[in-house]
């Protein structure tokens, strides 16, 4: 292979797309430095198919454009122009587009002149959408509190969620929803806000928060969902503090160390448990969610504003480790599918194994003894196993 | 070993073991003799070395480079290459950007914490000295966040915040405006100018500026700040330089006049404040610390060495320095033109800062100026 296979793409403070190849270290600006402007500020990026051969990336000036990671081309600009405020979302549903400004207004884009308009209320910071129903999307912001919105039926909100109660000196809690995302196969939903607070709506159940808990002292600003897990998150803050959080304890897991600048983005991999995050202090980090091990650590030249963390990893490494078997920390990876496919194998193996009768020499000795101890071995076996897998 | 130790034995009785004799003095008394014995094979052999190099001429064995912690130096792989394009980019969008196209000229506004010690205000009567257009402001209890919209709108380009405990200062928070970065230091060291041995009297010439070592990119970002503080046209004249030496992270302030004794030598002489700064934390925008984003902040539990350096680098070899000068006259300074006040120069040698400073190469930088004024 000539050229090298970007696997992680980011976009930077000055408009530059950088695609990387992580393994190799390598990365290249995707579009030419001339146009690198602080106004083409990249703000949003997202997949334009499932193939992952497209990228969309939304600029700050809310410009859209579309790279085709095959033929290694831009398509052309589309403007998606609404008013003054800034790019703070973008999403591609049905190879139609949805953008999302500060001044809130969130648009699905059929045509220039066609669309679908959605009020969100001003300040917007984010805006995202449910990955098992595209046409649900959620929007906060500064003051804005967490609505929920069907595409169908632009007028009203389908979920408009209520501040919590009033603290203990019965003051009004401050509203400020930096990122959300939806939990992976539900439709309970995750902030994080300005206020350091992480929370989780479950909008069948109440339109307050049904979990409140906060994370050190700083705005979080990033947030990330892990693979299909629906009670881990990693979250990331202004002062480069990021951390993996249990729903469930409401509390901080693990903490990933050395970052030295505000995170910007968190992503993980779709299956292996890897996370990408960049942000301020321009650089990209590649980490093992399992073991925190940082893998990569690549430098970017510019500040990092949001990153796309493509599926392509696994089969390159898997190649590469089998060749050279020089990356001792994805073989650990390896293993642990390898684990994961031999728990099913293991389970059955021992179900059929047939008890060994060895002649004891002992008299007191039976049968049943041996059979007790080989269940001693599986018992033994098992947990170890199933932990890697959780 | 063994074999030469027969040998030895062979011909004459091996000394003995100093540290086997128990008697204090007479140990002692050995030592001394050893250690004289030591010393003066050292000079002969260095004697012999140096006759053995002449000897030889050119073919002589090159000097070896003296190996210290400066030049095993691993340089940072966010070091800036000048002729970095994307670098360059974003830097001539950056917020200081507009001084550096000569669009504005700087305004300082210099306070202090709440309730100043007078040690304080005598240094920030002397940074008033040291960097012209400079206004000091008593702080009033107010917070910063709302002195930053009064000084913008007196048209203030930074604001200097001068943090003290224990009555001494001790930090130093840089803001610039009207769209940041901040900058916070610890400040150590800090001597004022009645306290320097044989200090001059300051002028009101508008000084020359030296950024050392600001290498790396967030080295650049940081000397941009510094650089930005002065105004645009130093006055030769004036023979005033002000510097910014770094030097593992340390960030060395002193203030200087020059003069040129003749064409070898120049004399320095020491005018107003001393002191040391640290990095904590570079951040973006205006003083926000709850709020605001942090482009780098320094973390007291470190896993690795790596991070503590922030501005790593390797001395610059004096030859490839030459060549640059040569060229341009500046070799890593951020954007601006050739007559202009920033140099970055090496310091050679091992001896403490402020002796390195005397023998500064930067005289021949300083030469340099007087020969741009010829122009």
């Amino acid at each position: 292979m000539a050229a090298p296979i970007h696997n992680v793409f980011v976009g930077s403070e000055i408009g530059l797309l950088k695609g990387v190849s992580v393994q190799k270290s390598q990365w290249e600006n995707i579009n030419s430095i001339e146009t690198a402007e602080k106004e083409n500020e990249i703000s949003a990026i997202c997949w334009g198919n499932d193939d992952q051969t497209e990228i969309c990336f939304g600029l700050k000036c809310q410009k859209v454009k579309t790279y085709d990671t095959d033929t290694k081309e831009f398509s052309e600009e589309r403007d998606f122009h609404v008013d003054e405020g800034r790019l703070r979302g973008l999403l591609r549903i049905d190879n139609n587009f949805v953008t999302a400004t500060s001044t809130g207004v969130v648009r699905l884009w059929k045509d220039a002149e066609d669309f679908t308009e959605i009020q969100a209320g001003k300040d917007l910071y984010c805006m995202t959408n449910n990955p098992v129903t595209p046409n649900v999307l959620a929007t906060g912001g500064k003051e804005n509190e967490l609505k929920i919105w069907n595409l169908e039926e632009p007028e009203k909100p389908t979920f408009l969620a209520k501040n919590v109660k009033n603290d203990w000196l019965n003051l009004r809690v401050p509203v400020w929803v930096i990122q959300t995302r939806f939990l992976p196969e539900s439709e309970k939903l995750v902030t994080t806000t300005g206020h350091h607070q992480i929370r989780v709506y479950d909008p069948k159940a109440q339109r307050r928060p049904v979990l409140d808990f906060t994370y050190d002292e700083y705005p979080i600003t990033a947030l990330s969902t892990w693979g299909r897990q629906d009670n881990k998150v990693i979250v990331g803050n202004t002062q480069g503090q990021m951390a993996l959080i249990d729903l469930r304890k409401g509390a901080m897991v693990q903490q990933y160390k050395g970052i030295a600048g505000g995170i910007r983005c968190i992503q993980c991999h779709e299956s292996l448990p890897l996370m990408a995050s960049c942000g301020l202090d321009r650089f990209l980090r590649i980490h093992d969610l399992e073991t925190r091990e940082l893998l990569h650590k690549i430098y970017l030249k510019s500040k990092l504003n949001c990153l796309l963390f493509g599926r392509k990893w696994e089969r390159e490494e898997k190649r590469e480790t089998r060749s050279r078997g020089k990356f001792s920390n994805v073989k650990g990876i390896e293993n642990l599918e390898v684990k994961e496919e031999m728990d099913e194998e293991d389970e059955n193996m021992w179900e059929q194994m047939k008890v060994v009768q060895t002649k004891t020499k002992r008299k007191g000795e039976t049968q049943e003894e041996n059979i007790s101890d080989l269940k001693k071995k599986k018992t033994q076996l098992k947990p170890r196993v199933g932990k890697t897998v959780k | 070993m063994a074999s030469k130790d027969e040998s030895m034995a062979v011909s004459e009785i091996p000394k003995p073991n100093i540290s086997s004799i128990r008697n204090k003095q007479l140990r002692k008394a050995a030592y001394m003799k050893l250690k004289i014995e030591k010393r003066k094979e050292k000079i002969k052999e260095k004697k012999r070395k140096k006759k053995e190099n002449e000897a030889l001429g050119d073919k002589a064995p090159p000097k070896q480079v003296p190996k210290t912690i400066e030049s095993m130096r691993i340089p940072d792989e966010t070091m800036v290459n000048a002729q970095d394009e994307e670098v360059m980019k974003d830097e001539a969008q950056d917020e200081m950007s507009s001084y550096f196209r000569r669009e504005t000229l700087p305004k300082i506004l210099i306070t202090t914490s709440d309730r100043p010690s007078s040690r304080t205000n005598k240094f920030c009567k002397e940074l008033k000295k040291s960097f012209p257009n400079s206004e000091i402001y008593y702080r009033r209890g107010l917070d910063l966040k709302k002195i930053i919209p009064q000084a913008l709108s007196r048209d203030f380009t930074d604001i200097m915040v001068v943090n003290e405990n224990h009555q001494q200062p001790n930090g130093l928070i840089l803001t610039h405006l009207p769209d940041g970065p901040t900058s916070h230091f610890k400040m150590s060291n800090v001597r004022l100018a009645p306290e320097i041995k044989r200090v001059g009297e300051m002028t009101g010439h508008q000084p020359e500026i030296i950024l050392n070592n600001f290498n790396t990119r967030l080295g650049h970002s940081v000397g941009r700040m510094f650089a930005s503080l002065f105004p645009h046209d130093p006055e030769f004249h004036g023979r005033r330089v002000i510097t910014f030496h770094n030097q593992r992270d340390f960030i060395f302030f002193r203030h200087h006049r020059y003069v040129f004794r003749n064409e070898k030598r120049a004399g320095l002489q020491e005018l107003g404040p001393r002191f040391t700064l640290k990095l904590r934390s570079l951040q973006k925008g205006t003083f926000d610390s709850k709020y605001g984003e942090y482009e780098w902040i320094h973390k007291a539990v470190r896993t690795t060495i790596m991070y503590i350096t922030v501005f790593r680098r390797r001395t610059i070899a004096s030859k490839e320095f030459n060549i640059a000068l040569n060229d341009n006259g500046n070799t890593n300074s951020p954007s601006q033109g050739k007559e202009d006040c920033q140099l970055f120069h090496p310091i050679m040698g091992k001896s403490p800062i402020v002796k390195a400073m005397t023998q500064l190469p930067a005289i021949t930088l300083l030469r340099r100026y007087q020969e741009h004024l010829c122009e």
